[in-house]
């Protein structure tokens, strides 16, 4: 469970968000849609503890993300499009980094490792130097690496971006999978029709604040629109006006 | 203490896998000491014997003024390795390389001598050719000599011994050691060197823990992993630490090794020694860590403000030179007299104690006086570097 209350985040003189609330529930995916700027990535990074609020609260399976910051750390999982993956290590290696990091002894690592990357076909390039990989591969070391610690929450942010539509589709399945498995997910994305079709509930979010929250039917039935794309142009065209 | 031995363990494996920094770390230290130490003196030993024996040009200008000097001349010219040309116009004959040096000799020369009068010859050479300057050198020695020949001629022609002219002899005593010798030669490169190599030694690992880790997009995992700032900043130093030390560690056993061959080489003779005491050893890398520790904090804190490994490497080699350079010339300035309040100004406290730490000449309230205040500058630039890790406006600096 996410729960965000009046969340706000000043960059000096600049609010890039600004009394953000919502509720992510488990096993539901909940999805930011906005555009480049809207505030989608500082109030992710908000939640994972990566920046501190200005203003409001945000609790994570019910810790608070300035109080309890080690413990919301341990309980989520981040996965974004812009790989980062340290190219001189093996994926054996990064995935083994990130578990020592969250104090996972080596016993589990080997086998969670060997299980993840079974799961995710990466055992050929399980001790490959990872610089050498395919941009998709190394997604899919990314996700291995992101549940490692077999996090309760997680957030991906544009966790498509830039991949190809094989890579984009392991992605996806990935995020069908954690809501089976009944976590909590938080989907930030630009891209309407991935937001249509990947999340349950939707935060329309724009200049740093949400304009409607809901899920798809309740959004279309608020805005009047045939579609998310003529909701979304009517929500953030309005707010422009 | 788990999570930065975790980062510091990562840190390594990632360093020893980089070639840019085994290439700092390793190779600079093993090849530029003892190139330094015996490559370039060896070299400009072989160039200085191949130039003496060379055959120089020397013109002559005025030859009939002086027939005892051509005389003298020509009976020399094979020993002093010189062949003469009679030209007309000496700065000319220079200039086109037809000679690389010459003589002209005054009116009546000899006629002027012979009457007890001061002749004139002038040396003509090029000081920016080097091979104009041996040329010259040669000359100058045969003119000694055909000097002393004259000299003895008018002291004979009064009636006197030569040996008039010396009245006495002179020695030397050299009260230095052989060990004292050897530290001597060391001191003289050795300070800036371990000082080059503490600072130069871990750059590349302090730019790639941080500004490396933000172009790789790798930064914001590690911040959302279960592990305090501290943690990561200390695992993070903790690696460029390691590294700046074995830079150090490595460039001072490749001096050790380079001095006792160059030694060797450069003094035939012998009276040189090197022998390093334990406790040298124990206190120039004590002193050397300190150093490592105070440097490295600020690479640390500078390239954390960079977006990019480029960006990082612009801002880090100024800084590592700003720090590195008023020590060094410190140390270079003439009759600098090394004092207690010396032994507290950043990097010139650590070159002051390697230099006598060598040298085995340790007072040690100025060792006590360089560890503290060094200590303390390095404890000041590491907590800047934590404060700054912690920084949300350096570490998304351009949007992160």
């Amino acid at each position: 469970m996410i729960e965000a209350a009046e969340l706000t985040k000043d960059f000096g003189s600049l609010r890039a968000v600004e009394s953000v609330s919502f509720e992510c529930k488990p096993g539901e995916i909940f999805g930011l849609l906005g555009p480049n700027g809207a505030g989608k990535t500082t109030t992710l990074r908000m939640i994972s503890t990566v920046l501190q609020p200005t203003r409001g609260t945000a609790r994570v399976l019910g810790f608070d993300v300035q109080r309890d910051a080690r413990k919301v750390r341990a309980n989520i999982g981040v996965l974004s499009g812009e790989t980062g993956l340290y190219g001189r290590l093996t994926p054996f290696e990064i995935v083994a980094y990130y578990g020592r990091l969250h104090g996972i002894d080596r016993e589990t690592i080997e086998h969670r490792a060997d299980q993840l990357f079974k799961m995710l076909e990466l055992e050929q390039v399980r001790d490959r130097q990872t610089e050498n990989l395919s941009k998709g591969t190394k997604q899919k070391v990314a996700i291995a690496q992101s549940l490692i610690h077999d996090p309760k929450v997680f957030l991906f942010d544009e966790p498509t971006s830039g991949l190809d539509v094989m890579a984009a589709r392991t992605v996806h399945d990935f995020v069908f999978r954690c809501r089976q498995e009944g976590r909590t997910i938080m989907f930030c994305t630009h891209v309407m029709s991935e937001a249509e079709k990947m999340c349950d509930r939707i935060a329309i979010i724009d200049k740093g604040r949400i304009a409607i929250v809901g899920s798809k039917e309740e959004i279309l039935d608020q805005t009047n629109a045939s579609s998310l794309e003529e909701a979304f142009l009517a929500v953030v065209g309005r707010r422009a006006e | 203490m788990g999570a930065i031995i975790t980062v510091y363990l990562k840190e390594m494996l990632d360093t020893v896998r980089d070639r840019r920094t085994l290439l700092v770390m390793v190779l600079m230290p093993l090849v530029f000491m003892p190139l330094l130490t015996i490559g370039f003196p060896m070299l400009m030993d072989v160039q200085m014997a191949k130039s003496e024996q060379k055959v120089s040009v020397v013109g002559v200008v005025g030859e009939d003024n002086s027939p005892k000097l051509m005389s003298y001349l020509k009976r020399g010219a094979n020993y002093s390795r010189i062949a003469i040309e009679v030209v007309d116009n000496l700065t000319a004959a220079i200039d086109d390389g037809i000679v690389k040096a010459g003589i002209a000799v005054s009116k009546n020369f000899d006629a002027s001598v012979a009457l007890g009068n001061v002749g004139n010859i002038s040396i003509y050479y090029d000081s920016t050719n080097l091979a104009s300057q041996t040329a010259r050198d040669k000359i100058y020695s045969l003119l000694q000599g055909f000097r002393l020949e004259l000299v003895a001629q008018r002291l004979n022609a009064s009636g006197l011994n030569v040996s008039i002219l010396s009245p006495f002899e002179s020695g030397e005593v050299d009260i230095s050691t052989e060990q004292e010798r050897g530290g001597f030669f060391l001191g003289l490169m050795l300070p800036m060197m371990l000082g080059m190599f503490a600072a130069v030694g871990g750059m590349y690992t302090a730019i790639d823990v941080t500004a490396g880790e933000k172009e790789r997009k790798t930064l914001e995992r590690l911040l959302v992993a279960p592990a305090s700032r501290l943690e990561i900043v200390m695992g993070k130093f903790l690696a460029v630490f390691t590294v700046s030390m074995v830079s150090v560690g490595i460039s001072l056993f490749s001096m050790i090794v380079s001095a006792i061959v160059g030694g060797s080489f450069l003094f035939p003779e012998g009276g040189f020694a090197i022998r390093i005491p334990a406790l040298t050893v124990v206190v120039v890398l004590g002193m050397a860590a300190l150093l490592a520790i105070m440097v490295n904090s600020i690479e640390i804190a500078v390239c954390m403000f960079a977006k990019s490994f480029k960006e990082a490497q612009n801002y880090a080699t100024p800084v590592t030179f700003v720090v590195i350079l008023p020590a060094v010339l410190t140390m270079s300035m003439p009759g600098m007299e090394a004092s207690l309040p010396m032994y507290a100004i950043p990097l010139v406290s650590g070159m002051l104690v390697f230099k006598d730490a060598l040298l085995g000449s340790f007072v040690w309230r100025y060792v006590a006086m360089a560890v503290a205040t060094s200590a303390l500058y390095a404890a000041v630039a590491l907590v800047v570097a934590v404060r700054l890790f912690n920084r949300e406006s350096v570490l998304f600096r351009g949007g992160g």
